[in-house]
Parts: structure tokens; C-alpha cells; sequence
């Protein structure tokens, strides 16, 4: 599939980076060429220098941050440092992760037409070229709103817009999704598909969940854990090869790969090499039902509780800024349960989560913690038996060391340092963070982070846990310990609520799932059973998980076989 | 024809003119006239709600009534004025209660320029603006504007710090001391956040092709047209008609060190 008789639009040749006063560099010695039309998925664990290469590649970095970039980069034959400022921005553009900082201008076609100004465009062509942009991304009808009245989904859309404005000959796309519900996610993905067979610019993508990309890429090259080259080559080859490899490496597999994986092992999977498509992997299968019972990754059993109650929200309404933000909700959580939350983006999620922390005062209803009223339960008390756990987990650092972030609640509680010192140990040989603890909370990888941030809940051995989108932007292998430090939690009688966007955490773990939209409480129940709801689906954008989603393709092509035998 | 139509730059210049020109006067008539007519402006060719101008016009009363009442309290007697009224130490006479008055007419006079210019001008113009007629830097202008759109977001992020101080066990602030220690505790990371947010966006702006360059052609344009300038000397006249208005009822007196 790829072009690869044309000459290649960006080069990079022995291209490392350190950032000053760091020995190891981020990347090292990555070379590696995208041609014209060309999609590229780049893959890395977490930390591996996948932004920072493309930072570098459009000249962000090393100007940006104190750093040394060594080896060249070429962009059409010409080296990137002879390009004028701003110029090499017009023809490599990139879309960041982060929805909220990427924008520097109130309304939406003020910002089209602050990327389109810097281009020197001619003031008279700006508004057709905003219009065109923004029809492409379906967004015209938002052309005068105001940025931060968007959802996330839209600003992802927004900053795709802006790029695309400018006609770029590549496009780099830095995780664009790992803020976004599944459902956004999706739409964003299939607009780029929509926009790639239409216009002839270069895709670089760097994402953790491949499964909504992998129709639309020629190649991936992946970097491991050091940021060296560990394979660069076609889609097929990389995962048909490398499957073992990459799940050593922390990196998340497309599920149909995954899935022909598990079947290999388990010998049922007679294909020759690994699917990349659903379609595949079904045609692998001798026999496909069966298969779907060994891939099912249901880790839990789920039967009604009779552990007591816990906790229980009786009619819960919150309202700020005289809206709506919740409307009536109830329910409970028992000893040793784990309920999912689930829901599409500004669907009332976090504010619920924080009101069952105690964080938010409801405006009307209760929520009782043991039979008590939160409200009338001391601060410190509470906290010794309630954990909550941010969705950034850079929110919640407060200390300025590895160490002193799981010690500062033990020091609330005045104990010696000697049993502090003992407690804190424990905690940090639990989440495998004992070698970082002098170290500042935020120099950690993102990995580490989210495991500090867990652990600094973990360390009173609180009752209930509250975690708010834990597995975001994780790669595999975070994401696993993550949920294993959760499972003991259960396993030791713990209860998790957790607020998710990820359906397969949500089929295998859940307990319990309450999905939110606009406020409202539209479900409650078991996750399976959730899976047949179609408008509930539909309305709080989820998708089904992929065993489920497998399982509706097979009994489709089963109405199909029936429909053409008869 | 609405004050948001006109130049922002224009208006922001007669709000300094205006206030330079009052600053020449001391007695209460001639600021007050002033404001008669800017409050007027304000609600009739602005069509700004009575309710959200004296929402933010208040707290500058209550400022004027505490500079009235203790230039009225505090101020020195000088020989031959007349006296009104004396209670032990205190005397008040009928220049003081003048000066007084002055003060506080001159207070409010400012602050209903200054509404008028806030309340009828949008911040995104107002940048656009001083880039095209006043040359402010973009690298400056666009850095404001960004820095502009950063504020609602602080206040989530001092929420989210809060919180997350909070579910450590921490519990809420409740004398003044505890509250000056929190905001302590909370302003190292609330300024990484912002500085680290602030670099995100910087790069964001680079990556769109921003390099600060002042040779621009903007899609916006603010022009300057006769308007304006009427404009200008509408409210520069108003200032001077309320100075002669007030001379021709022998009220005017110009500013001659009395404070």
C-alpha cells in the first residue's frame, strides 16, 4: 500500500533527543521516512518520546524546551533549520492531546483566522478558507460560538479545523482522542478517514487504542521503552510479528489482534497469520461461539450482593451557576462491590463523583457513608475511610517528593516516623515506586504518576475508593497494574466506584454499572444486560465491548447465511 | 448607532482625556454633570442593563461615601471658613463638606468613564485594535488573549487544588489564619499549573505558525473613520460643558493642591 516509488515528504536521519541536564536521551537514533498520502501510526509505551519526536518534527522542540537535538530532519530535501520561522508550520501541522490548551482565541472563527493571519494569507480569502475548514470537521454551525462552550469532542474537531485550514502536507495527530467518550472519539476518527481519501496530506498518528485507526494506516513504527526503533514496517507485519514484542512493551494491541492472539494460545485460532480485521479473526475461528467464551474477559461473577450497604445516594440533585448539573439520583454501593460509572463527555460524571467524596454539598437529597450523613462527618475521618482519585493525577500531588506525597496524610494523623517511614515503604513496593522515592512527583512518567496517585489513596486503606477516568491516555501495561491494584483492593473487601470511558474495563470488572446523560440517571444494572439497551447506548454515546461487538457481527452473519440459504 | 461600533482604541483615548481634563477641576458639580451624561451614554447608546452597571458601579459608592466621610471627619480648618457645625474636636465646615463632596463626585465621574468604556467594548477588539492603530506588539496582544481566555480555567484549577487538599484530609479553612496558610499552600501549584498550561498554549501558538512578527494583516480589521473622532469630542465637549455649566453657577473651582 504505501507509495513508497515517490520520493518521501520528511526524512529524519540518527535523530535523538535529550533534554538538558538528563543523561539518557528521550529517543535515539530514530530514522525513518513518511511518504506522500501515507498514514503512519506511531507506537511507544508510555514515555518513550513519541510527542517529543513529533514536536521535533515541526520544529516545536528544541526551541521550546532547554534541550540538544542531534541528526537531521528533512522536509522535501531541505533541512528543517533552513526554514523561516513559523514557515515549516504551515506544511507540518499537529493536533495536541490536551483539548483545553490549545487554543488562544475567544470564538471559534477568530482562532481559524489567527493560524490563517500568521500564514499571511490575504485578509479576503480568510473567511472562505475558515468556512471550508470548518465544513469539513461538520462545525460550520459553530462558527461564531464560543471556544469554551464546546465539548471536548468539538475542540478536538476545532483544532483539527485549524490545521487543516492551512493546508498542510502532513498531519500529526498527538493522541487527539485520549480526552474524548468513545462515541466523539469515533466521529473524530472517521472524519479524518472521510478527510485522508479525499485530500492528499501525510497522517502521522501517535495513539494508545488502536482499534478505530487501524483501517486507516499503512505502516507503524514503533519505539520501545529506551525511544529506539523496535520495528518499522507495514501494519500487518508489525503486529503479525511483533504482537509479543509490543505487549512486552507495554503497548496497547488492536482488539481483533489481541483477540487472534489469546486464540493462538489457547489453539483455537487456526488462522496463519494474526487478524487485523474483525472479519479475520472470525474467518480464523473453527469455530467462533466457542471462541467467544475463552475471549470473554469477565474476571468477576456477577451476582446481586449481599454485603451490606456502604454507601447509598437518596435523590441526589445538583444544581450551579443555575443549571442542572444532576437530577434525582439513587443508589448504593455494598461492601466489596465495583461500580462503573459511565456516560458521554459533560454527562454529570465527575460532579456526581465529587459529590459522593463530599467535595460538593448536594442541593438537595442525602448521601449516607456508613449509615451517616457525609456532612456530618469529620474531614479527617472521612478521608481515612474515603480515597478519591483525580482523573490527572498531576492534580492531586501536593508534596514535592515521591516520599512525602504518600506521607502527608499519615502526618496528618501524627504518627511517628518510624511507623510513617514503614507504612510509606509498604505503599511504594506495592505500586513498584520504592527506587523513585526521592524523586519530584511530576518528573515520574504518566505511568508512574497514576500508580503514585492510587497509591497515596491506598495508603490509609480507605474503605471506598472514588477514581475518575484512571486508565486515560494510559498504555497497556499501566493500565493492567492499575486495575490488578484494584482487585486487591476487592479482594480485601474494598469497594471502587469508577467513572470510565473504557467498555472493556467496564464488561470485565464492573460489578455494577450507573450510566449518566445530561444529569439524569438512564441506567443502572449489570454491564450485560446494558449491552442490549440500544437507545441507552445511544444516548450516553458508549460502545459495546469488543467480545459483544464480535458476537452481534457473528450473529449478523449468521441472519445473513440463514437469509441466503433459504 | 451603539458605543460597541466605535474604536476601541478612540474610546479608550477619551477615557484618559476626559480624566485628565476632570482632574484640572475641584468642586462637586462639575464631575457630577460628567456623570450624568456618561451614565446616560451608558444605558441609552450602549444599551447596558441599569442592573449589571450599578452591580459594578456600587462598590465604588461605598468607596466614595468612606473618602467623603473622612475628608469630612479628618479635614483641617482653615482660617475664615464657615462653620457649621462643631462636636469637641470635630468641625465641619461648609469648604470642607465642599472638598468632601468633590472627592467623592470625582471617584464616582471616573468610574462611570471607565464603565463606559468596559461595559461597550469587547477585550478581542479592544487587543486587535491597539495591534492596528497603537502597533502594540502581536507577541504582547496575542499573549494577553491567551492569558485572557486562562481565567475562567484558574478558578477550576484553585476548585481542583482545593480538592485535592481536601480528600488528604485537610479540612476546610475557617479563621483567617488557616484560610492566609491555605492560599500558601496553594499558590506553588497553582502557578505550575499555570506556567505549565501557559507552555502548552505557547507551543499551540507556534505550532500554528506564530512567531510574533508585526508586519500582519489582520481579518478583523478595526479601522478609525470621522466617527470617532465625534466621538472623542462628544465626551471631550461633555467634560467642558459641565465645567462651564458649573462655572456659570459660580460652583467652578480648579484644583489648587487641596488634598
Amino acid at each position: 500500500m504505501a507509495l513508497h516509488h515517490n520520493q518521501p515528504l520528511l526524512i529524519t536521519e540518527q535523530l535523538s533527543f535529550r533534554h538538558e541536564e538528563v543523561k539518557n536521551p528521550v529517543f535515539k537514533n530514530v530514522n525513518f521516512s513518511l511518504y506522500p498520502g501515507e498514514a503512519v501510526l506511531l507506537l511507544g509505551p508510555s514515555g518513550c518520546g513519541k510527542s517529543t519526536l513529533a514536536f521535533c518534527l515541526n520544529k516545536l522542540y528544541p526551541e521550546a524546551v532547554d534541550g540538544e537535538l542531534n541528526g537531521t530532519i528533512s522536509f522535501k530535501g531541505k533541512i528543517l533549520d533552513e526554514f523561516r520561522p513559523g514557515e515549516i508550520n504551515q506544511h507540518i501541522g499537529i493536533v495536541f492531546q490536551d483539548p483545553e490548551s490549545q487554543f488562544c482565541m475567544p470564538t471559534v472563527e477568530e482562532e481559524l483566522a489567527f493560524g490563517l493571519e500568521n500564514m499571511k494569507t490575504p485578509p479576503e480569502e480568510i473567511e472562505s478558507k475558515i468556512d471550508e475548514a470548518l465544513e469539513l470537521v461538520h462545525l460550520l454551525s459553530f462558527k461564531h460560538a464560543l471556544i469554551h462552550t464546546l465539548s471536548g469532542g468539538q475542540k478536538q474537531k476545532l483544532a483539527l479545523a485549524c490545521v487543516l485550514s492551512l493546508n498542510p502536507d502532513i498531519l500529526i495527530l498527538d493522541e487527539p482522542t485520549a480526552n474524548l467518550d468513545p462515541a466523539s472519539s469515533y466521529e473524530l476518527t472517521r472524519i479524518i478517514k472521510e478527510l485522508k481519501e479525499e485530500q492528499s496530506f501525510s497522517l502521522l498518528i501517535i495513539e494508545h487504542k488502536l482499534d478505530d485507526w487501524i483501517d486507516l494506516t499503512d505502516r507503524c513504527v514503533v519505539l520501545n521503552r529506551d525511544g529506539e526503533t523496535l520495528f518499522n514496517g507495514s501494519t500487518a507485519d508489525c503486529f503479525n510479528k511483533y504482537a509479543e514484542e509490543l505487549t512486552l512493551e507495554g503497548i496497547w494491541l488492536p482488539s481483533a489482534v489481541r483477540a487472534g492472539l489469546l486464540g493462538k494460545k489457547a489453539g483455537i485460532y487456526k488462522g496463519e497469520n494474526l487478524p487485523l480485521t474483525d472479519r479475520e479473526l472470525i474467518d480464523g475461528f473453527v469455530n467462533p461461539y466457542t471462541a467467544l467464551q475463552i475471549l470473554d474477559n469477565r474476571k468477576t461473577i456477577h451476582q446481586v450482593s449481599e454485603e451490606p450497604v456502604i454507601l447509598s445516594a437518596e435523590n441526589l440533585s445538583f444544581h450551579k451557576d443555575g443549571k442542572d448539573l444532576l437530577k434525582n439520583i439513587s443508589f448504593s454501593v455494598n461492601k466489596g462491590e465495583f461500580v462503573a460509572i459511565a456516560g458521554s463527555n459533560g454527562s454529570g460524571k465527575t460532579t456526581l463523583s465529587r459529590l459522593l467524596t463530599g467535595l460538593y454539598a448536594p442541593s438537595k437529597g442525602n448521601i449516607l457513608f456508613y449509615d451517616r450523613s457525609l456532612s456530618q462527618w469529620k474531614e479527617q475521618e472521612l478521608r481515612l475511610k474515603l480515597g478519591y482519585v483525580f482523573q490527572n493525577p498531576e492534580h492531586q500531588f501536593i508534596a514535592d517528593s515521591v516520599y512525602e506525597e504518600i506521607a502527608f496524610s499519615l502526618r496528618i494523623q501524627r504518627m511517628t516516623d518510624a511507623e510513617i517511614q514503614k507504612m510509606v515503604e509498604d505503599v511504594l513496593h506495592q505500586v513498584n515506586l520504592l527506587q523513585h522515592a526521592d524523586m519530584h512527583p511530576f518528573s515520574l512518567s504518566q505511568g508512574q504518576k497514576r500508580r503514585l496517585s492510587v497509591a497515596s489513596m491506598l495508603v490509609n486503606e480507605q474503605d471506598m475508593l472514588l477514581l475518575d477516568e484512571p486508565t486515560f491516555g494510559q498504555d497497556a501495561r499501566t493500565s493492567a497494574e492499575l486495575m490488578a491494584l484494584l482487585e486487591t483492593k476487592i479482594h480485601s473487601g474494598g469497594s471502587v466506584v469508577m467513572i470510565t470511558h473504557d467498555m472493556e474495563i467496564l464488561h470485565s470488572y464492573a460489578d455494577k454499572v450507573i450510566v449518566l446523560s445530561e444529569g439524569e440517571k438512564i441506567y443502572e444494572g449489570l454491564p450485560d444486560s446494558l449491552w442490549k439497551e440500544h437507545e441507552i447506548m445511544k444516548m450516553a454515546s458508549l460502545k459495546v465491548p469488543y467480545t459483544e461487538k464480535l458476537r452481534n457481527k457473528l450473529d449478523a452473519m449468521d441472519g445473513r447465511n440463514k437469509f441466503a440459504l433459504t | 448607532m451603539l458605543l460597541h461600533e466605535f474604536n476601541p482604541s478612540i474610546k479608550a483615548l477619551t477615557v484618559i482625556v476626559c480624566v485628565l481634563i476632570l482632574s484640572l477641576f475641584f468642586d462637586p458639580v462639575t464631575p457630577f454633570l460628567t456623570l450624568v451624561v456618561t451614565a446616560g451614554a451608558t444605558f441609552i447608546f450602549g444599551k447596558v442593563s441599569f442592573k449589571r452597571w450599578i452591580l459594578l458601579f456600587s462598590p465604588f459608592i461605598f468607596m466614595a461615601i468612606i473618602y467623603i466621610w473622612s475628608a469630612l471627619i479628618f479635614s483641617k480648618t482653615i482660617e475664615g471658613e464657615t462653620i457649621l457645625w462643631t462636636w469637641g474636636i470635630f468641625t465641619l465646615t461648609e469648604e470642607g463638606f465642599q472638598r468632601a463632596l468633590s472627592l467623592g463626585m470625582r471617584v464616582l465621574s471616573f468610574t462611570s468613564l471607565s464603565l463606559l468604556f468596559i461595559l461597550t467594548t469587547k477585550p478581542t477588539e479592544f487587543l486587535l485594535s491597539l495591534m492596528q492603530q497603537c502597533r502594540l506588539s502581536p507577541k504582547l496582544a496575542y499573549g494577553i488573549m491567551a492569558g485572557y481566555r486562562f481565567l475562567p480555567l484558574m478558578k477550576d484549577e484553585f476548585e481542583i487544588i482545593r480538592s485535592a487538599h481536601r480528600i488528604r484530609g485537610i479540612p476546610k479553612a475557617r479563621t483567617l489564619s488557616e484560610k492566609i496558610a491555605e492560599l500558601k499552600r496553594y499558590s506553588v501549584p497553582l502557578l505550575a499549573g499555570a506556567i505549565r498550561k501557559a507552555e502548552r498554549t505557547a507551543m499551540a501558538m507556534e505550532s500554528k505558525g506564530f512567531t510574533g512578527d508585526r508586519n500582519r494583516d489582520f481579518y478583523q480589521k478595526i479601522s478609525v473613520s470621522w466617527k470617532d473622532w465625534a466621538y472623542f469630542a462628544f465626551f471631550i465637549g461633555a467634560v467642558l460643558a459641565s465645567a462651564y455649566i458649573s462655572w456659570l453657577f459660580g460652583f467652578l473651582q480648579l484644583y489648587n493642591g487641596e488634598l
